[in-house]
């Protein structure tokens, strides 16, 4: 009983365990404690493990809750940039259409004209048209790459508008129908 | 430890009563010689010897099994009488009751070294004997002790300390 990993020098002299710690009492106390115990009826059992086995029902509930929560938020998420990435096509295709109307008009235009517009300008127009064309390319890229970044979207708006108005610009100083 | 004490306290956790009896049978003398030695007092210490049976089988389903069933009985034991002193203001014995100590005491000492060990422990001051006994025998720490007994943690070294040097000197005048 005795713990031995304690140090014992202050009680070298005695041994707890060779004391007599065996002692039987007068009577039986067997009599007397079955007959209390009896009333007592069946030893209540411990909580701790009903308390850690609904402990471990209620931890699992939440989970499943929690990762059901999750699964329907990353579904919802997935629908909107499902929905997103439709909306972004329908808009490109949109600018693309009206770019492309814009391009054709002025390509008919310039087709027309050349022979009154300096064949220099003309070439710098079109190497400025290509270079447009390009970084539009790889706006378009971006875009497909990244749907929800909505800054690829409007920069190539934005470009479109560029081109639009250096058409304009050209058309006005070139003296042609706007 | 009994060969089949674990089997024999999941019986008794399931309410038999024939298990249980078999676990007193094997814990009896040691827990009542505890008892005996922590309050003095022969009837006394069969109550109380009893009354800590009785909470043991109460409480036996808490009981899980992490340490020998005898150690955690016999810290239930020494709960209860030291709840009883405690409740009774028996704090204040200075010594024990001779006659009733002196008698169960001796009908199981072949050796005369025992008996004078015994007579030291008998005239310390209850406190004093109830602390050596928890710390030394019972493995109890200060702290724990503490909490138990309702004494300070440097009143239970103090005790311990003089109970260590009354032993000592009582040893010292056999040789």
């Amino acid at each position: 009983m005795t713990d031995k990993s304690r140090p014992s020098n202050a009680l070298s002299d005695l041994d707890w365990d060779d004391l007599g710690w065996d002692i039987q009492p007068e009577r039986d106390l067997w009599p007397e404690i079955q007959s209390r115990i009896r009333f007592t009826g069946k030893p209540k059992r411990s909580l701790w493990l009903v308390s850690s086995v609904a402990a471990s029902v209620m931890l699992a509930i939440g989970a499943f809750i929690l990762s059901a929560l999750s699964f329907q938020r990353a579904q919802q998420t997935y629908e909107l940039q499902a929905s997103y990435v439709e909306y972004q096509k329908s808009q490109i295709q949109l600018i693309e259409s009206q770019h492309d109307q814009v391009r054709a008009q002025f390509a008919a235009l310039l087709n027309g004209e050349l022979g009154e517009i300096n064949p220099d300008t003309v070439a710098e127009v079109q190497a400025v048209l290509l270079t447009i064309d390009q970084a539009s390319l790889q706006l378009k890229e971006a875009i497909l790459a990244h749907p929800m970044n909505v800054n690829y979207s409007t920069m190539l708006a934005r470009t479109y508008q560029q081109e639009l108005k250096l058409l304009n610009k050209f058309k006005s100083v070139n003296g042609l129908p706007i | 430890m009994l060969e089949d004490e674990s089997q024999l306290v999941l019986r008794s956790q399931n309410g038999d009563q024939t298990a249980y009896e078999k676990l007193y049978r094997a814990n009896i003398g040691k827990a009542y010689a505890l008892c005996l030695r922590l309050c003095g007092q022969k009837e006394l210490a069969e109550d109380l010897c009893q009354e800590s049976f009785v909470r043991a089988w109460q409480k036996i389903g808490s009981f899980r099994g992490d340490s020998a069933f005898s150690s955690w009985l016999f810290r239930l034991t020494s709960n209860v009488v030291i709840g009883h002193l405690r409740k009774h203001n028996k704090w204040q014995i200075e010594s024990l009751d001779d006659k009733d100590y002196d008698q169960t005491i001796s009908t199981d000492r072949p050796h005369g070294e025992r008996r004078d060990i015994d007579t030291a422990l008998k005239r310390l001051p209850a406190t004093a004997r109830v602390v050596l006994i928890m710390y030394e025998y019972l493995g109890y720490q200060h702290n724990e002790i503490s909490s138990i007994t309702g004494m300070a943690i440097g009143t239970s070294k103090t005790h311990l300390h003089r109970a260590r040097a009354a032993l000592k000197a009582n040893a010292t005048q056999l040789t």
